[in-house]
């Protein structure tokens, strides 16, 4: 056993990644490797793919008519584009941009949802793990005594945690974040900017951001990207102090964006 | 003291304005709905005085003799809409569905396209269409023949209501339900249809309040019983169709009746659509 070196799996690994809405090259020939505990940030300004290349990652980029992907996305070893896309979104979750709890569900229908569609229906288990992933997600003292409640009833910070909790139901070991903070305040944006910090212990994370203070505050790794392409990727201190190509610099200096 | 009169002369054509645009509006709102309450108004007048018990609960007296009800076409009318439900609302949400889930391009066009004719379709179309498919070959009027003519109505009335409430639900709650690792059709049975229920239904009951008046569909499907009939191969009696076998009867007696029924099937209508509005319109 090699003895200082800290041993670190790679979850995820994308070769030489291409996407498409029709004729539009939207995503251009993406490397890039995610360790275990990881928390990386991919910022860039808006319409530079950013968004694309992480819904490529849970295959949901195929799901817009037109849409193509060539390249590679590994997971956890397994190339995901030689499996079943239902069985890879079980194991990649997502929380979007605007807080979307399902309508007509409860709280707790919310976050069970997954597992019970998937064939669960033990109460005990879905009631424990409903639990659990709400307490991960720092919203179980504000609505364990209203779990039957609709998920819609919640504040807007409240239905984004409503919605991470939905998505580590399922135990994920990769969470997929697009600008999850952009529809809220600043009180709900630093609640969710703290919880990762926790959440890191038990998923890894890709959050796409379009604030870069919160990239530097919360990621381990940065990956910017411009025009779909991967510009620089490195430690989140070393792209954020000593960026090695210039458009990183200006970028984020605030000279475009 | 000048610009006072000044004042209170404009002060007061502000306000002859301000009336003259009330009384207007008020008026304006009579118009609107003049024709429903004078209509009502009359048939309550028509209707009110031979509504007994025994209308509700007795099969039609024998010409010649008082008395008598029909309750047979009250319950023939739950029948046929009832097998009319069964039909056009599985039919119509599956359309839908299909149009907003997974068709698109060409068939999404085609297929909307075709609701809106079979929508322009007069009735009495669809009843002559039935009569030629099922009531010729089946030799004879029947409950089932009567339900197909008014389910095929209903189809394209409920699948433009729920094509409209699915349309509301934004593309981000299905990526989310598929992100979850959730098959298509289960996000669609489970998560979108689950949120959208109460608004899908309000359009199945106000199509059920569209096809509980239709007459002329149902005279060469259903027909008309003046006995109690349970048999979905059987005629069956309706409000609609026994109010016009009664109203143009030549008896006095009857025609008497047939206002009674008209009153109670524009209740029911009412009663439907307020209870639609009282139930899914609270916000
Ligand atoms: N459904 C779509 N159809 C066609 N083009 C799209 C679609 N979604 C995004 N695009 C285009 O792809 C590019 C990348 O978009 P996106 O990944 O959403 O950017 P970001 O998330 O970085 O703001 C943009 O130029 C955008 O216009
Ligand atoms: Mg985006």
């Amino acid at each position: 056993m090699p003895n200082s070196q800290v041993q670190k799996n790679t979850i995820l690994e994308v070769k030489e990644l291409n996407a498409w809405f029709g004729d539009f090259h939207a995503v251009k020939n993406i490397n890039l490797k995610v360790e275990q505990n990881d928390i990386l940030a991919l910022i860039g300004p808006s319409g530079c793919g950013k968004s694309t290349f992480i819904r490529t990652i849970n295959r949901l980029h195929e799901e817009v008519p037109g849409a193509r992907v060539t390249g590679e996305v590994r997971l956890l070893g397994q190339d995901i584009y030689k499996m079943d896309p239902v069985k890879i979104r079980r194991q990649v979750g997502m929380v979007f941009q605007k807080p979307n709890p399902f309508p007509g569900l409860s709280i707790f229908e919310n976050v069970a949802v997954g597992l019970k569609l998937s064939g669960i229906q033990r109460k005990s288990i879905l009631t424990e793990i409903v639990e659990k992933s709400l307490k991960q997600a720092a919203l179980w003292n504000e609505v364990k005594d209203k779990l039957n409640e609709p998920g819609t009833s919640l504040s807007g910070g409240q239905q984004q945690r409503l919605c991470i909790a939905r998505a580590l139901a399922v135990t994920p070991p990769i969470l997929l974040m697009d600008e999850p903070t952009s529809a809220l305040d600043p009180i709900s944006t630093a609640r969710i900017e703290d919880l990762l910090q926790d959440l890191k212990k038990y998923v890894t994370i890709v959050i796409v951001t379009h604030n870069m203070q919160q990239a530097s505050r919360v990621s381990t790794k940065t990956a910017f990207f411009l025009s779909g392409e991967l510009i620089e990727f490195g430690d989140t201190s070393q792209v954020f102090t000593k960026p090695n190509k210039q458009k990183t610099e200006e970028y984020i200096t605030g000279r475009f964006g | 003291m000048n610009l006072d009169n000044v004042m209170s002369v404009h002060d007061f054509k502000r306000k002859v304005k301000n009336y003259f645009m009330i009384g207007l509006i008020c008026l304006s709102a009579l118009v609107a709905i003049f024709p429903l309450i004078s209509v009502f108004v009359f048939v309550l007048q028509k209707g009110l005085p031979s509504l007994s018990w025994d209308f509700f609960t007795q099969l039609p007296a024998p010409v010649g003799e008082t008395g008598g009800g029909m309750a047979q076409s009250i319950l023939g009318s739950f029948y046929l809409i009832a097998v009319a439900s069964l039909i056009g609302v599985p039919w119509g949400i599956a359309s839908a569905i299909y149009i907003t889930e997974y068709g698109y391009g060409k068939t999404v066009f085609l297929l909307r396209f075709s609701n809106d004719l079979l929508m322009g379709v007069p009735s009495i179309v669809m009843g002559l269409f039935v009569y030629s498919f099922v009531v010729a070959p089946m030799k004879g009027f029947s409950w089932l023949a009567g339900s197909l003519a008014l389910g095929l109505i209903m189809i394209p009335i409920v699948s433009r209501s729920t094509e409209e409430i699915l349309k509301t639900v934004p593309s981000h709650i299905r990526e989310a339900g598929l992100a979850l690792g959730i098959p298509r059709y289960k996000v669609i049975l489970h998560i979108i249809l689950k949120g959208s229920w109460g608004a899908i239904l309000t359009g199945i009951i106000l199509s059920v309040a569209r096809i509980s008046g239709e007459t002329a569909p149902l005279l060469f499907t259903a027909f008309n019983n003046q006995y109690w009939s349970h048999s979905l191969t059987q005629p069956v009696s309706s409000l609609p169709v026994q109010i016009y076998t009664y109203a143009i009867s030549p008896f006095e007696e009857w025609q008497a009746q047939a206002w009674s029924g008209a009153l109670v099937l524009i209740l029911f209508i009412f009663v439907i659509n307020i209870a639609v509005r009282l139930l899914f319109h609270k916000k």
